[in-house]
């Protein structure tokens, strides 16, 4: 009867041991080869490995981050010298990039492989062009796609701005001051600053009446810009005058500066203030992970949210009125190596006419500037 | 007796369980391993099914918050003309006097998916000139179509938003619109008014 008791008992661990290296087995490492290429502002990532690796694989790419979901863990089999930061977490690889300007990524059979191509604003090449291809392979391009062609470095909105084409760009007085870093009273500290006027050219914003977003926002950025020039601040605008500029060149702008503080200018669409930092880290979801992860905030968030505090008491006290203080996964302050704010004030048509109004904003936001720094 | 019987029983299981295993490896091995990249076109999908009612469920930005509304539309057995008919739905407004911040006069142009189950949901231009709305507006409009298609179709990774055909930066200027809209909008809003948390 005892007898019988430990063989069932036996049994039992056999059965789980036989269960658990099964799931182990399941579960072991994927090989899968990294490698790349660079051009002179191109970098072409290859990720290599089975089939099934390769075609149950989920990626997601923006300038931002690339993130490569593998149906199992992987062992990564890396080239030397991998230009970007490489995150490893369990079964995900995510790539977290700079100065990148456009980013494809593709799904490539023979041999199985997913192709990432990613354009940046500035040079990569240390060494002469390679192709990614082993010899005797097929190109890692598509019948029909582009072959990888060096992009058109950004011209940075501060550095040179552009208007409509035949008309001269129009340029501020205190902008050229931005290009020359100012040296503030002996012995005071510089701070370097960067505003940010939302929208531009074709896109608008909110338009209220005959104004529009993208007009005040300029506007606001242009006065700010000259209170804190005078208070022997170091500026930088990533736009100048009414002018096109897209996410991903504000993005490379602001990664080219040293600013240590990113103010960006918007409207909002209701009554009130609204100020917006980037999300934080403590969001469950992957996805909002994946963000946090290749986050160059995450470091800067906790200034980034004591500015915003300090902001909307500023204005809250000045203006007697409700400030929404929030948290958004917006590319523009995630991706910034800054504390950094989004303001969003009331009332397009009211900012546009009154300039006592705006007069007043400025002085609200730097009352929390000043605060932020105590 | 007793124990040889429970070994017997253990090796034919463990027997088994080798067979299945093998078995389902080798099934894996030989599976076609391509699929068409669009398994639904724009033909089959503008088609309409015949068939009753079902109801979706539908994630509209009212009030700076989504909101969930239950609208009843014609089923639809393929799931790219059920997602065509969901994204209409989405763009014609919660209705009922609620203002939303979703742009009006958008046409949908056509709902496809690819091998990797990205739903691919074509917009008019108008999803670009006729918003009017901040970041939180915008986060909410793409939060909804994201919301809403995953809340009610099957096996879909992801949704990417093209408009007449093509990527573009940016809906609003604030969020990008040219990746998939999971990374970007599977957080919740955080909020802070007058001090105290929402």
């Amino acid at each position: 009867m005892e007898n019988d008791s430990t063989v069932k008992k036996g049994a039992v661990i056999f059965l789980m041991a036989i269960i658990l290296c099964g799931h182990a087995l399941a579960q072991r490492a994927v090989e899968v080869s990294l490698r790349f290429s660079r051009q002179e502002t191109a970098v072409r990532v290859v990720f290599e490995s089975d089939e099934d690796t390769i075609r149950k694989a989920f990626f997601t790419a923006n300038p931002a981050s690339v993130r490569i979901d593998f149906p199992t863990r992987v062992e990564l089999k890396m080239q030397n010298d991998f230009p970007f930061e490489l995150v490893r977490r369990d079964k995900a690889v995510v790539m977290n990039l700079r100065d990148v300007t456009d980013v494809r990524a593709y799904r490539l059979t023979a041999p199985s492989r997913i192709v990432i191509d990613i354009k940046t604003s500035v040079k990569t090449q240390k060494e002469p062009l390679k192709p990614e291809q082993k010899p005797g392979q097929p190109q890692a391009i598509q019948p029909g796609q582009k072959p990888l062609q060096p992009p058109v470095a950004q011209q940075p909105a501060a550095a040179a701005p552009k208007g409509p084409p035949g008309q001269k760009p129009q340029e501020p007085s205190p902008a050229k001051a931005a290009e020359q870093p100012l040296t503030a009273d002996k012995g005071k500290k510089v701070k370097i600053v960067m505003i940010d006027a939302g929208h531009g050219g074709y896109d608008s914003g909110i338009v209220g009446g005959d104004a529009k977003e993208k007009d005040v926002n300029l506007s606001l950025a242009k006065d700010l810009y000259t209170v804190l020039v005078k208070k022997g601040y170091t500026v930088y605008m990533t736009r100048k005058v009414d002018q096109p500029s897209s996410l991903t060149e504000r993005i490379n702008f602001a990664g080219s500066k040293n600013q240590e503080v990113f103010i960006s200018i918007h409207a909002s669409s209701s009554e009130r203030f609204a100020v917006y930092t980037a999300t934080g880290d403590e969001q469950g979801a992957d996805a909002v992970k994946l963000y946090s992860t290749v986050s160059r905030q995450n470091r800067h968030l906790a200034r980034s949210r004591n500015l915003a505090k300090v902001l909307a008491n500023s204005l809250r006290a000045d203006f007697g009125s409700d400030v929404a203080q929030r948290e958004l996964p917006l590319p523009i302050l995630s991706t910034m190596n800054a504390t950094a704010v989004m303001i969003d004030y009331p009332s397009v048509r009211a900012y546009a006419s009154d300039v006592k109004l705006r007069e007043k904003f400025i002085s609200s936001v730097m009352k929390g500037i000043a605060g932020h720094e105590q | 007796m007793s124990s040889k019987k429970v070994l017997i029983t253990i090796a034919s299981l463990v027997l088994v369980l080798t067979a299945m295993a093998g078995g389902y490896l080798l099934l894996q091995r030989y599976r076609p391993l391509e699929k068409p990249a669009v398994t639904e076109g724009p033909g089959e999908s503008l088609s309409p099914e015949p068939e009753d009612i079902s109801s979706f469920r539908i994630y509209y930005p009212v009030d700076n918050t989504l909101q969930v509304i239950e609208k009843r539309v014609r089923r639809r057995s393929k799931q790219a003309a059920a997602a065509e008919a969901l994204m209409e739905e989405f763009f014609k407004g919660p209705g009922g006097g609620l203002s939303s911040a979703v742009p009006p006069n958008v046409k949908v142009l056509g709902v496809y998916r690819d091998a990797a189950q990205i739903l691919y949901v074509d917009l008019s231009d108008e999803l670009r000139r006729n918003f009017q709305g901040d970041a939180l507006a915008e986060y909410l409009v793409l939060k909804g179509i994201y919301e809403s298609l995953m809340a009610n179709l099957q096996e879909v990774q992801d949704v990417k938003v093209l408009v007449e055909g093509k990527e573009m930066e940016s809906m609003g200027g604030h969020f990008y619109l040219k990746f998939p809209l999971r990374g970007i909008v599977s957080s919740e809003v955080r909020a802070e008014e007058k001090g105290s948390r929402e």
